[in-house]
């Protein structure tokens, strides 16, 4: 009977202790790279809406979605003229709901060197190249934390599985999870207030976190990926891995051939799977005797409504010859899972209700960090001893100065954007790179200057607020497209930055107002000092 | 938790997603070569996580490298087998 219950103590013993490892790593994980999963989680809730901050940024791109039709032979053909260099790839996208104008992206594989054009899709008048600004810049700084080529992109790779670990072990952790569906006490400690939004945040975007995590390593480390599946299932032959995947790419024979009429081409392909429209058109080897036209197919009206998409349909750009057909819906699971990750992963599929619900569900992953990190502080501050008071300081000046100077700094890249524009600089992503980045550098001096997390962080929030308010307003003053303009033209991209601009900056007045001027601790004791003694 | 510790989760977890990976790569059964490659290269990223849990719940490190060891072998032998020319695509 003892033996049984020593056991059962021992059994019991051991669960605990490899709860407690498993809180250790948890906890490790979000110390160790919290700020870091901020700034990945917060660039990707901007970078959903790179092609609205697109049209913001320019007045000349600005207009009513008219519907997706565009002359692909001329759009093409225009843009190649225009390209510094000698364009091999292209891909084309027609317009839609959510970017009104064709766009052509032409590269040379060669060099390395691209450029994106777009094109008014009624006259097919190329309007602007859009490789600068604001939304390319913020872009990349989610994709590549504007770090090297490919390491950016394998470290915000790796934050992804960083995110899945943390979630797992999250899970793991706490025992009580549909009990923390609804457990939020109000008006208690600020530990608990803490401890509550971190665990509700948690559960309710459970699948979304997973999700984006999981998509979010698989795009970051792609690249990684199919090394090792080539270097396991094709002897290294990497070209061999990708051809399994995406068809043998056409040979480059090296003579420059004029190509067939596209329009034309692009007619064949819809006429060959009925009911489709063109998504996108991928032409290889372009301007070769060899150069291969690949046409993405969807359904209209659910036109990225759809995760992956419907087929494809491949002619030889020169000859005008019928390549291939593809239902990407009736070929293998793996296919359907390749084409929907980016989809998934940049809600490029529902419409912008879709987009909104994913920023506020990206918001709460990023609040995940902050209060995860706040929360270990606030455990280690219960502890005396000047050592864990210490850490206290620095970790909480730096959170503040890379978290509250992250927000600034990106609502004064908008800022910077139209300030640039109005100052006729031509090409803006130097100056919004550089505001951006001088806001951040000051924002965590100020931070550490300071020495008060909670004056800090109320400072930086009200600052981030007056900045994001002044976005739609010089937006208003300095192109006169106010946000009543924009919304009765029907340009709801660019109302929508408006929008989103004005509603951050309410959202960081009433944050600000609650936050203390001081750790409330700290007016507590003060106020207990104060008191006479009887 | 050790310095140690969370260094072998992400090393380790590494090496076993590696290993497990490119072991789904070769002998997931689905007849498309172009299905086995993105299902193994998916399941990378969660094999690296949940080996890296395993290293934090293994009381000693050492005894979780063992595991970790154990699944590389296996893995790796059943590879080696397929990349000369016994099994695979």
């Amino acid at each position: 009977m003892s033996a049984d219950k020593n056991k059962q103590l021992q059994a019991k013993a051991d669960k605990q202790a490899g709860r407690k490892l498993m809180y250790e790593g948890h906890a490790w994980a979000g110390i160790g790279l919290g700020l870091l999963m901020f700034i990945v989680c917060f660039s990707g809730v901007v970078a959903l809406f790179t092609d609205e901050v697109g049209l913001w940024e320019d007045k000349r791109l600005r207009r009513a979605y008219s519907g997706p039709e565009f002359s692909l032979d001329k759009t093409v053909k225009a843009a190649d003229a225009m390209f510094e260099g000698d364009a091999n790839f292209v891909v084309a996208v027609p317009p839609n709901e959510f970017y009104p104008l064709a766009r052509i992206f032409l590269r040379d594989v060669d060099t390395g060197h691209s450029q994106n054009f777009n094109f008014d899709p009624e006259t097919n008048e190329m309007l602007h190249t859009s490789d600068d600004g604001v939304g390319h810049f913020l872009a990349h700084m989610h994709t590549d934390l504007h770090l090297p080529k490919p390491w950016g992109r394998y470290l915000v790779g790796f934050m992804g599985v960083v995110l899945m670990f943390s979630i797992i072990t999250g899970v793991i952790i706490h025992k009580k999870i549909l009990k923390e569906l609804f457990s939020f006490r109000v008006g208690r400690s600020l530990r608990l207030m803490i401890t509550d939004s971190h665990k509700a945040m948690s559960v309710w975007g459970l699948i979304f976190h997973a999700m984006i995590g999981f998509t979010g390593a698989l795009i970051g480390l792609s690249g990684i990926l199919l090394l090792i599946a080539a270097g396991a299932a094709y002897k290294g032959d990497t070209a061999a891995a990708q051809a399994a995947i995406l068809g043998t790419p056409p040979q480059h024979v090296g003579e420059a051939t004029p190509m067939t009429n596209l329009d034309e081409l692009q007619a064949k392909a819809t006429q060959m799977q009925p009911g489709t429209v063109m998504e996108t058109a991928i032409i290889q080897n372009f301007g070769d005797k060899n150069a291969y036209i690949e046409f993405n197919l969807d359904i209209p009206n659910v036109t990225r409504a759809a995760l992956a998409p419907r087929g494809s349909v491949s002619f030889h750009a020169v000859t005008g010859e019928f390549l291939s057909s593809k239902d990407w819906h009736a070929s293998g699971i793996g296919m359907r899972i390749y084409y929907s990750i980016v989809p998934l992963h940049y809600a490029t599929y529902g419409g912008v209700a879709l987009k909104v619900l994913y920023a506020l569900l990206g918001i709460s992953t990023s609040m995940l960090s902050i209060s995860g990190i706040l929360l270990w502080m606030e455990r280690r501050t219960g502890r005396k001893g000047n050592e864990a008071m210490n850490s206290y300081r620095w970790l909480s000046a730096l959170s503040v100065g890379v978290c509250g100077g992250m927000v600034l700094a990106t609502a004064s890249a908008f800022l910077a954007q139209h300030m640039a524009v109005a100052a006729g600089y031509s090409v803006t992503e130097t100056i919004v790179g550089n505001t951006y980045f001088t806001v951040w550098v000051l924002s965590i001096i100020f931070a550490f200057g300071l020495g008060n997390a909670y004056k800090s962080t109320k400072l930086l929030l009200q600052a981030s607020a007056a900045v994001s308010i002044l976005v739609p307003v010089a937006n208003g003053v300095l192109t006169s497209d106010h946000l009543f303009k924009t919304l009765l033209a029907g340009e709801w991209a660019v109302a929508l930055v408006d929008l989103t601009m004005l509603s951050a900056g309410a959202l960081l007045i009433y944050s600000a107002s609650k936050i203390p001027l001081e750790r409330p601790e700290m007016i507590r004791h003060r106020k207990v000092a104060a008191q006479p003694a009887e | 938790m050790t310095a140690g510790k969370a260094i072998s989760a992400l090393i380790g977890g590494l090496l076993v997603a590696i290993f497990g990976g490119a072991f789904l790569n070769i002998y997931l059964p689905y007849d498309l070569a172009a299905d086995r490659l993105i299902i193994g290269a998916i399941l990378m990223p969660v094999i690296w996580s949940i080996a890296g849990i395993m290293f934090c719940t293994v009381k000693s490190t050492l005894k979780a490298w063992g595991y970790a060891g154990l699944i590389i072998l296996i893995t790796g032998s059943a590879n080696a087998y397929a990349i000369m020319g016994g099994a695979g695509a």
